[in-house]
């Protein structure tokens, strides 16, 4: 028998069929499914619960007008990430020319509590506590592609793609992340394995 | 820092692409990046680290933010607007094409056709209803 997981995702490609065919009714269903998931990425994105809910809005209508150009053959829940991606990038570059970026690094998450998930393979909660606190502290960028490529395993063209970079870059800023992240939090196996004691 | 040493630096720094390509699975697209971390111990080390701490990392994706109740109505409202001006606008390339129809009735039936056509084809009429819950 399919796992829940499976019969949800299942269902999110049906819909996004039938959505791309012209189904309204399958886009409002596929929106109540996958928001939950779109607005965890903004939020680790950007930082922040305000910025998130604009990134998802944005993302959601852009998803809605491009809808054509979803092609079956690749996962909805991807082609959402890489859209999610691009809009996050539009939305704090537009802020930091507004001078206002510096509040992103310092806001509280709003609300971290993680919801029930079947794939969720519990971690210590402490070491997951570090691990947002320093994703938080990254610089927006250096974050962007820890998480796309670490958290969300997008392909690194898909993500040098969504924020107009080249491949190289996308992996020189990928290992300067992860490197601020080790240092933030120090090696994940020897803390694991200090707390053991 | 002797002068081997520093050079050693350079090199690793040189190395980062690839070293990031390893931790991630992937094999290095620069063969020569590729040859000094399977010579270097300090970039070895490294992979090996970046390695635990990406599946760390890759645990952070069954953790779901809760948004804001209200965002799933918001949401619906935004695309139905989204969805009303599409709807709009397709409504006016309509009239626009009706116009140039008209117009093109003198100089041949076959563009008329042609129109007649692309008229159909943007048709559409949004139906999209934004209940939410
Ligand atoms: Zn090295």
């Amino acid at each position: 028998m399919p796992s829940s997981a499976t019969v949800v995702r299942m269902d999110v490609e049906a819909l996004a069929k039938k959505a791309k065919a012209g189904d309204e009714d399958a886009f409002t269903a596929l929106v109540k499914v996958t928001h939950a998931d779109t607005y965890t990425l903004a939020h680790r994105l950007t930082g922040n619960a305000d910025d998130a809910s604009d990134v998802v809005q944005e993302a959601y209508i852009r998803a809605y007008r491009n809808l054509k150009s979803f092609r079956g053959d690749a996962k909805f829940s991807t082609w959402m990430y890489r859209i999610t991606a691009n809009c996050a990038s539009t939305h704090l570059s537009k802020r930091r020319m507004n001078h206002h970026d510096e509040l992103t690094e310092f806001m509280a998450p709003s609300d971290n509590t993680p919801v029930h998930d079947p794939d969720f393979v519990v971690m210590n909660g402490s070491l997951r506590t570090a691990l947002v606190d320093a994703l938080q502290a990254l610089p927006q960028q250096m974050r962007a592609v820890v998480v796309l490529r670490d958290v969300y395993d997008l392909p690194h063209d898909n993500i040098a793609e969504e924020l107009g970079i080249s491949v190289t870059a996308a992996k020189v800023r990928l290992h300067r992340a992860r490197k601020r992240l080790r240092d933030l939090v120090g090696d994940p196996h020897e803390s694991e394995a200090r707390r053991a004691v | 820092m002797t002068r081997m040493k520093a050079r050693r630096a350079v090199q690793c720094e040189s190395a980062v692409a690839a070293v990031a390509s390893l931790a991630t699975g992937e094999e290095p697209s620069n063969r020569r990046q590729a040859q000094h971390v399977s010579e270097c111990l300090r970039c070895q080390a490294a992979v090996a680290r970046d390695r635990r701490l990406r599946r760390s990392l890759r645990q952070l994706r069954g953790a779901m933010i809760r948004p804001n109740p209200e965002l799933l109505s918001e949401l619906l409202l935004a695309i139905s607007e989204a969805a009303a001006d599409e709807a709009s606008r397709s409504r006016s390339r309509t009239k626009r094409l009706v116009y140039m129809a008209a117009a093109g009735t003198a100089a041949g039936g076959a563009a008329a056709g042609g129109i007649a056509v692309a008229i159909a084809m943007h048709r559409h009429r949004s139906t999209f209803t934004a209940a939410a819950g």
